[in-house]
């Protein structure tokens, strides 16, 4: 602490103000250092997003010449699209299946993993495995271990009598999502157990000690310190996991194609209703409009998390 | 002159290369030709200077296609071609993109059910003057089925290169087992045989059907019932006649011979159920032949192939295929067809198809499929190549069909489930379409 | 603040991070709740691992052997057949039709070429990034929060809606690819390795987990620097950067894997063989009904490797650079 309070009571003597006078001087410098980055991101990221918004009020069918101007009717006939609408619901599924799982599945693995055990380096490599296969070959293996017959899936669960008749799986409209939320599940742990860890590791020791002092038992300073501690964490993991899975498209598009058909195919998610309309049907104007209305959903929900995210984090 | 007596011979393409290599070394710049008289025609002329061209597929790192590309450029020493790769499963994805943008290939290799999507939004070259020159492509000697899918209101956008059929593949030994002699060959009989072969205790089933292909393999039932899918003059669809519902109501009815647990899968992953004996029949392309015997071993000898049953109407099937394709932003779209007519020679053709080691594809040229010798090494490819007059291919002159098939395709599969009975089924798929058909 | 006690007598110039972040003691003594813990992770990595295990093992047999159950978990004929298809060092041509006729110099060329992209990018997007987080997290400046919140809301922007307006910029690029000044006539960045790299450069999520992580740098450290008069350049450089190593490390990590994985970028921009990428290339062995499995199988082996092994290498560092909750305590 000692050096610390000295330059504190150094720059004190030597004037804050000037420092503070000296960066309000050069503030120049903040839009300098960012000028690249920005004209990068206007060029490659908010031009893009400006020009397909202009896109969906035509219709825009991406050979034909002729673009006409349609106003707001792609968004209209939004509104009474079925096929749409079921997506937004197919994909909520997907989302409040995904997150807590992942979120509690990361955070176990990396509170066991949070302690002087053998062999930590390998643990967390198998479990971070996942996320370094290409999610191309994960999806066709995936396909492969719910084949009903010849799966692994069924065969163990068979083997170990958690189901007496064997699962349809990704055939069945019951059982497709909750097999595509494992194969996520699966593939996105790894991520969640690293960034767990590292919050796990923020957490200062003494606060652990001075409760064990106290005679707290383990689930107790989980539940007093750990947990709320790493609030900001798990705040940041909800936001980058909710854009992902509002996202999903890879897995979808190689194990089901959004089905088992049924009205609007029971995995048929929005992302994967975008590409269907953009790039098999050409309508890249209904496609944008669709997009416009998923940005916009997803922007509500994530901007509340964001300033919740932010306040608990930079308090 | 030279060129058309080797041609008739069907002499090796390498010779036919060397002699044209000799003659443009000679005579530079191919003169000849230009000066054929007007009753010949005009031949194209290859470009005088260096020339790329460039040709989008995935099969640029096949050895056949390299070493034709080869033989082009020695024949043509002007012109090379230049192979772009993309995944099969993109392929449309990324040509939209590049013609989108501008900058599409010269010509690509696409699936011939690109074709319409392609030439119906302007973005192909009509071939019809440099087929009418061409002294290799014969309109006429092309399968009809395939013919049929590279024109676009009459003009030819396309040239078929490749082709499979739908066929039946059948387990002899369970056909054995269940004291069935052959495979069927009417309605009735598959009706029959199906029910003989299914024992869902045993897991055993008579036949597999998959949701997600479901208007794909309902097709050919559809035409064997006399049905069709598109009426171009009236601009309406056709799949809701009483042919159709006949078809319909016989196909879905062979569901409950089906196993359940394959319905939303497809027919690449359902070949295991068959190589496991627990279907006993599958309807699929020749592709189907060449993967039992590449990766499933353990069953040589104990399947075969057959055309599929006739239906009230007679025979007919479905077919698929590949074809060669010039776009209209190409700079260069008579060096362009130069290469795809070069491919579309029958001796280039063939050597694409039947004669490649690993290939279970067919040349869609009647001249070629009615030569015997080329099917002795491959027996299985036989029945097919005789069923391929039987091939249907409906000729929609719609840029919403993919639409409106994706959407057949969705009420067939619930119908498969059970959601709802296969008239139903056709009912609303006739209104979805009729309402995407009146949305522009 | 126990993470400043090394701040006092941090060398000017030092690139060593001098924050530490406070690790868990504990004694170790036995407990049956280890027991617990060891049997948990160990089922629960098998879980993890058996999908990767299955490939690793369908790429190790020929191809017919490939799906059967019971599951085989050691291959009964082993071969390397497969890998030396891949890797074009076979003899045997077993579908001469099949994509497996790449050859070795393709191979490696694909490898160069996503190594030298995901390089190029994760060293463009350290750079760029550190100093747009910088300011972010140490500046103010007017509309500071507005560009901040800007750049993360366009991470929620669907990828596939602005593929082709993206597309008709890169190929209008002024003065590239044969493109005039006002970006006509040629193919612009289409097809070349500037269109993988320099949109790639800048990337919110990196920007904000670098923001994140500098603002633990203690102001006081920066403040004094300014007093002594160093420019904001200096600042950044002598103090901001070096402190920050972990969190770079991290984003470097994330980057690297992310850009050594992107499929849909290459696939969509490049045409040509020479520009070829790792996963794209690996993707042209999946033909419909006549995908190379075993090939495809032992490819992707070989393309995952290196990144299991650069997680292997720099784990550690991995944990230490993310800081999500600032460094109260």
């Amino acid at each position: 602490m000692g050096q610390a309070e000295a330059v504190r009571v150094e720059v004190a003597k030597r004037g804050y103000l000037r420092a503070k006078l000296h960066e309000a001087r050069n503030e120049w410098t903040a839009y300098l250092f960012l000028s690249p980055g920005l004209i990068l991101f206007f060029a490659f990221f908010v031009y893009p997003l400006i020009f397909s918004f202009w896109i969906s009020f035509h219709e825009w069918d991406i050979l034909q010449p002729a673009k006409p101007f349609v106003g707001l009717q792609n968004y209209r006939d939004m509104l009474h699209d079925q096929g749409f609408i079921s997506s937004i619901w197919h994909t909520l599924y997907f989302t409040i299946g995904t997150i807590p799982l992942e979120l509690a599945l990361g955070l176990l693995v990396a509170v066991l993993l949070n302690a002087q055990i053998r062999g930590l380096g390998l643990f967390r490599t198998m479990y971070y495995l996942p996320v370094v296969t290409p999610l191309v070959v994960a999806s066709i293996i995936w396909k492969w271990v719910y084949n009903t017959d010849y799966g692994l899936a069924n065969y163990y669960l068979l083997k170990t009598h958690l189901i007496s008749q064997p699962l349809l799986w990704l055939s069945s409209n019951k059982t497709a999502m909750p097999a595509v939320i494992l194969m996520t599940v699966w593939k996105g742990v790894g991520f969640y157990m690293i960034v767990y860890l590292a919050g796990l590791q923020a957490i200062p020791a003494q606060l652990y000690e001075a409760a064990e002092v106290d005679g707290a038992s383990g689930l107790k300073r989980f539940w007093k310190i750990t947990l709320p501690l790493l609030a900001p964490t798990t705040l940041f993991l909800l936001i980058i996991s909710f854009i992902g899975s509002f996202q999903v498209f890879t897995q979808i598009f190689i194990m089901t194609q959004g089905g088992p058909p049924g009205p609007g195919g029971a995995t048929t998610t929005i992302m994967y209703y975008i590409y269907r309309s953009a790039f098999q049907f050409f309508e890249m104007g209904y496609a944008a409009a669709l997009a416009y209305a998923l940005f916009a959903m997803l922007l509500v929900f994530s901007i509340f998390q964001f300033r919740y995210y932010m306040r608990q984090a930079e308090a | 002159m030279v060129r058309k007596m080797l041609l008739s011979t069907r002499v090796a393409v390498l010779s036919v290369a060397l002699a044209t290599f000799a003659v443009a070394c000679g005579v530079s710049n191919d003169t000849g030709n230009n000066n054929s008289g007007p009753s010949a025609g005009q031949t194209v002329a290859p470009p005088k200077t260096d020339t790329t061209i460039t040709f989008a597929s995935w099969v640029g790192n096949t050895k056949t296609m390299q070493d034709l590309a080869a033989a082009f450029h020695k024949e043509y020493p002007t012109i090379t071609v230049q192979f772009q790769n993309v995944p099969a499963e993109q392929a449309n994805e990324k040509l939209l993109t590049q013609v989108a943008g501008g900058t599409a290939p010269d010509t690509a290799f696409m699936d011939m059910s690109g074709v319409t999507d392609f030439a119906s939004r302007g973005a192909l070259v009509d071939l019809s003057k440099y087929i009418a020159q061409s002294k290799y492509v014969d309109t006429s000697d092309y399968v009809d089925a395939w013919a049929v899918g590279a024109q676009y209101q009459g003009k030819w956008y396309a040239l078929p290169f490749d082709g499979e059929t739908t066929g039946l593949f059948y387990r002899t030994d369970m056909f054995k087992a269940a004291g069935i002699d052959g495979p069927p060959a009417t309605w009735d009989e598959f009706q029959a045989d199906v029910q003989k072969l299914t024992d869902p205790a045993k897991k055993q089933y008579g036949f597999i059907e998959f949701a997600p292909e479901s208007a794909y393999y309902w097709y050919p039932f559809l035409w064997q019932a006399g049905g069709d899918l598109y009426n171009n003059d009236t601009g309406k669809v056709m799949f809701d006649s009483p042919q159709a519902k006949q078809a319909a109501n016989f196909y879905i009815g062979l569901a409950k011979y089906s196993p359940p647990d394959y319905y939303n899968s497809n027919s690449w992953d359902g070949r295991v159920a068959f190589a496991e004996g627990k279907v006993a029949m599958y309807e699929a392309g020749s592709w189907f032949a060449g993967e039992m015997q590449t990766s499933f071993p353990k069953i040589d000898g104990k399947w075969d192939s057959a055309p599929m049953p006739e239906g009230p109407a007679g025979c007919a099937t479905t077919i698929a295929g590949d074809d060669l394709v010039v776009f209209s932003q190409s700079k260069n779209p008579d060096a362009a067809w130069l290469w795809i007519e070069f491919l579309s020679r029958p001796e280039n053709m063939l050597k694409w198809n039947v004669l490649e080691k690993g290939s279970t594809l067919l040349p869609p040229r009647q001249s070629l499929l009615s030569d015997p010798a080329i099917f002795e090494k491959k027996p299985v490819l036989k029945g097919f190549a005789d069923n391929m007059k039987c091939g249907v291919t409906s000729n929609i002159q719609t840029p919403k069909w993919s639409q409106i098939e994706e959407d057949l395709n969705q009420q067939l599969g619930s119908a498969i489930y059970g959601d709802m009975t296969p008239s139903q089924a056709l009912d609303k798929a006739a209104a979805d379409a009729a309402d995407i058909l009146n949305k522009s | 603040m126990q993470t400043t006690e090394e701040i006092g007598h941090l060398p000017p110039g030092s690139a060593a991070p001098a924050i530490k972040i406070p690790r868990r003691r504990r004694q170790i003594r036995f407990k049956p709740g280890r027991l617990v813990r060891y049997a948990i992770l160990i089922g629960g990595a098998l879980i993890f691992v058996a999908p990767f295990a299955y490939m690793l093992t369908s790429s190790l047999q020929p191809a017919g052997r490939m799906f059967q159950n019971p599951p085989q978990w050691i291959p009964t004929h082993p071969t390397l057949e497969n890998f030396k298809t891949f890797l074009g060092l076979s003899s045997v041509q077993a579908h001469e039709n099949s994509q497996a006729n790449v050859g070795t110099t393709t191979i490696v060329r694909w490898f160069l070429n996503s190594t030298f992209v995901a390089t190029t990018v994760t060293l463009g997007q350290l750079f760029f990034g550190s100093l747009a987080a910088y300011c972010y997290a140490k500046r103010t400046f007017p509309l500071r929060n507005f560009l901040f919140f800007l750049g993360l809301a366009t991470m929620m922007v669907p990828g596939q809606v602005t593929i082709i307006p993206t597309y008709i910029i890169m190929k209008h690029m002024p003065l590239f690819g044969g493109n005039n000044i006002a970006g006509i006539g040629g193919h612009g960045w289409i097809d070349s390795y500037w269109v993988l790299i320099v949109p790639a450069l800048v990337s919110p999520f990196s920007v904000f987990l670098l923001r994140q992580y500098m603002r633990s740098i203690p102001d006081e450290l920066i403040d004094a620097a300014r007093v002594d008069g160093a420019g904001e350049f200096k600042i950044y450089r002598k103090i901001v950067l070096p402190l920050s190593a972990p969190a770079l490390a991290a984003v470097a990590i994330f980057t690297f894997q992310f850009f050594w994985e992107d499929f849909y970028g290459p696939l969509i921009y490049i045409s040509s063989n020479s520009l070829t990428t790792l996963p794209l290339g690996l993707a042209l062995y999946v033909v419909k009904n006549r995908t190379a499995w075993s090939v495809l199988m032992s490819g992707s082996v070989v393309a995952t490797l290196p990144m299991i092994l650069v997680f292997l290498i720099f784990q550690r560092k991995f944990v230490q650079g993310i800081s999500l909750q600032g460094l109260k305590g």
